[in-house]
């Protein structure tokens, strides 16, 4: 086709639907015009209609894109409390892996056994709600220079760590903004159905069930988060066209996938936000001054802001993440004005006192510390998982860098296990800052 | 798209400016969508760019072509990339409560829209002008306030990169 008659085809159909555009009426035009052109504000809790893709939400998967369909009211999806440690997922080289954290047994590592993973690039495992689903990231058909096709895997795992029939989902022109690393790594919705992930500058929403694929586009979000007990999106952040542009905090955008309307949370300028596990607060780090330093709470519709601790700021890692008993917030704090050595802490969210968990460490005479990239929460809420690097106290060590996985209790940190060492694990510095993975699953035997 | 009703206090007292918005309003839109990939980012600047034209109606109104001027203030308020920020987050609440608009403007070869708006500005202008409005160069410069040659410059450097990006063949272009 000539590019002439393409553009002649183009312009006649964008031609023929805008024909089909009722105009407002032009008291709508006199109305803005003597009003002027200030800003509608948005405090408080606003609800905004986005449905029929006013923002430009498109359909990938389908060939004649509508208007978003709205489902009719949402069932609740059921609040999950503490669950039991199952499965512990990470990736490693391309490939997923699974262990259990139990003491009194050394068992290895084993590699999920999927459809598909032999020939391709896999990363940031992580377990959907109720335990019995595992997504990652996929990348297949790339090169040293370009990173390949991306997909969505999701695939039941058995209680004894069998993998059943993976479920692809096409992730088409998903690319990671430059500079991060280049899988597609989502956060499950309460449902154990949606996931939410960053590509493009854009979130995108995939339906597990339908391979159904949404995108919010140019939101360029810092960190998502879903709701507990609902199908809402908490959107927050900013971080720029690369990993080299300055992030900034922005107002929180609540989004729902199953009506397609968003809200803005009150007056709340974020980049880094977690939900409490009963779904009913918001705790965000960023603020008007776009400050780091304060982890701040909010109530779910916007108002009740106020000020928690404050606890500093961080180059690694996935935010501030709410434990699922509700009592704890667990944030990573660097240690000085640069460098990448950070500290986990965690803030009570009854008085906002702090407990700084020490690097943990591990060996015999010759220790090693481990740094966290990464930190997130067992299912029990009683342990942190750390994917950490190392620095050793070996003299005569050439190499003194070492990525693993570790178990460290919250309240016994000086127990620490180490689960496994490795290298090319999930959670290292060129990692999605914006996705907590949840690496620790509820279900094994 | 649901029409709003008008303000009780509302008198029509621009009747030709009435009939010139309803002429124009879906097209204005049209050629500010292609430009910007969102629909209600177009509809918010192609409603600045009307409020613009109804305050100097008495004087838009005189000229040969009023719908190329209400064209032109659109597409400079579609450039700047901060006005648009903005403006998005106007559409998104004065959308507030309206049901979902019943024309969908997103087309099946967006990626064609797509290329053009990677263009550099000017060039996606002249495309844009040229095949959603099916417009001779010498209306399209009279829209941007550019010379004839410097549009036919624009279009053949903007088909040029088009047949490059979409691997389209480049036929010789028309007058």
């Amino acid at each position: 086709m000539s590019l002439d008659q393409m553009a002649r085809e183009a312009g006649a159909e964008v031609r023929d639907r805008a024909a089909a555009i009722a105009p407002p009426s032009a008291g709508l035009i006199a109305r803005r015009s003597r009003r002027g052109r200030a800003a509608t504000a948005m405090a408080g809790f606003v609800g905004l209609a986005i449905a029929g893709l006013g923002v430009g939400v498109a359909l990938e998967d389908d060939p004649a894109p509508t208007a978003l369909e709205v489902t009719g009211d949402p069932e609740p999806t059921p609040l999950l409390g503490p669950g039991r440690n199952g499965w512990i997922a990470f990736d490693h080289d391309g490939d997923i892996y699974l262990l259990r954290s139990r003491r009194g047994t050394s068992e290895p590592a084993r590699r999920l056994e999927v459809e598909g993973s032999g020939s391709s690039d896999d990363a940031c495992p992580t377990w959907s709600p109720d335990g019995t689903l595992l997504a990652f990231g996929r990348l297949t058909g790339g090169s040293d220079t370009e990173p390949g096709d991306a997909e969505l895997v999701t695939v039941p795992v058995e209680p004894d760590g069998a993998a059943g029939t993976p479920n692809v989902i096409p992730l088409k022109g998903f690319r990671a903004l430059s500079g991060f690393d280049p899988h597609p790594c989502a956060i499950w919705a309460p449902d154990s159905r949606w996931v939410a992930l960053s590509g493009n500058g854009d979130v995108w929403l995939a339906d597990t069930d339908t391979g159904a694929v949404r995108r919010l586009p140019d939101l360029r979000p810092v960190d998502l988060d879903w709701r507990p007990g609902t199908h809402e999106l908490a959107i927050a952040g900013d971080i720029g066209p690369d990993r080299s542009a300055e992030t900034s905090n922005t107002p929180v955008t609540v989004y729902s996938v199953s009506t397609g309307e968003t809200r803005q949370l009150g007056s709340v300028r974020a980049y880094y936000l977690t939900w409490s596990p009963d779904g009913s607060t918001l705790a965000y780090q960023g603020g008007e001054d776009d400050n780091p330093d304060e982890l701040r709470l909010v109530d779910a519709d916007g108002g009740n802001d106020r000020l928690l601790a404050r606890i500093g700021s961080a180059n690694h890692g996935v935010g501030p993440v709410w434990s699922p008993t509700g009592e704890l917030i667990l944030y990573q704090r660097l240690l000085g004005p640069s460098g990448e050595r950070h500290h986990a802490a965690l803030v009570d969210v009854a008085d906002g006192t702090e407990t700084v968990i020490d690097a943990p460490q591990t060996g015999g005479s010759i220790r090693s510390s481990w740094w966290p990239y990464s930190v997130t929460w067992s299912p029990d809420g009683t342990t942190l998982l750390y994917s950490a690097w190392s620095t050793t106290t070996d003299p005569s060590a050439t190499d003194t860098s070492s990525t693993g996985v570790l178990a460290v209790p919250a309240d016994a940190p000086t127990n620490t296990r180490l689960l496994h060492e490795g290298s090319s694990l999930t959670g290292n510095v060129y990692d999605h800052v914006w996705v907590p993975p949840q690496m620790w699953g509820r279900r094994s035997n | 798209m649901d029409v709003v009703a008008a303000p009780a206090d509302y008198a029509p007292a621009n009747p030709s400016f009435e009939s010139f918005f309803a002429a124009e309003y879906g097209r204005v839109v049209g050629l500010v969508f292609v430009l910007c990939g969102r629909r209600a980012v177009a509809e918010e600047l192609a409603q600045d760019a009307f409020v613009q034209a109804y305050r100097r109606w008495s004087v838009v109104s005189g000229y040969d072509d009023p719908s190329a001027w209400v064209r032109r203030v659109a597409i400079n308020l579609a450039t700047s990339t901060l006005r648009r920020r903005t403006r998005e987050a106007r559409a998104l609440a004065r959308l507030a409560g309206r049901p979902a608009p019943q024309v969908e403007l997103t087309p099946t070869n967006d990626a064609f829209w797509e290329a053009v708006r990677r263009l550099p500005k000017r060039q996606a202008q002249c495309v844009a002008l040229r095949y959603v409005e099916d417009r001779s160069v010498a209306e399209i410069a009279a829209v941007l306030d550019i010379a004839e040659a410097t549009v036919r410059g624009y279009l053949h450097e903007g088909r040029a990169a088009l047949a490059i990006a979409l691997d389209a063949h480049l036929e010789e272009e028309e007058p």
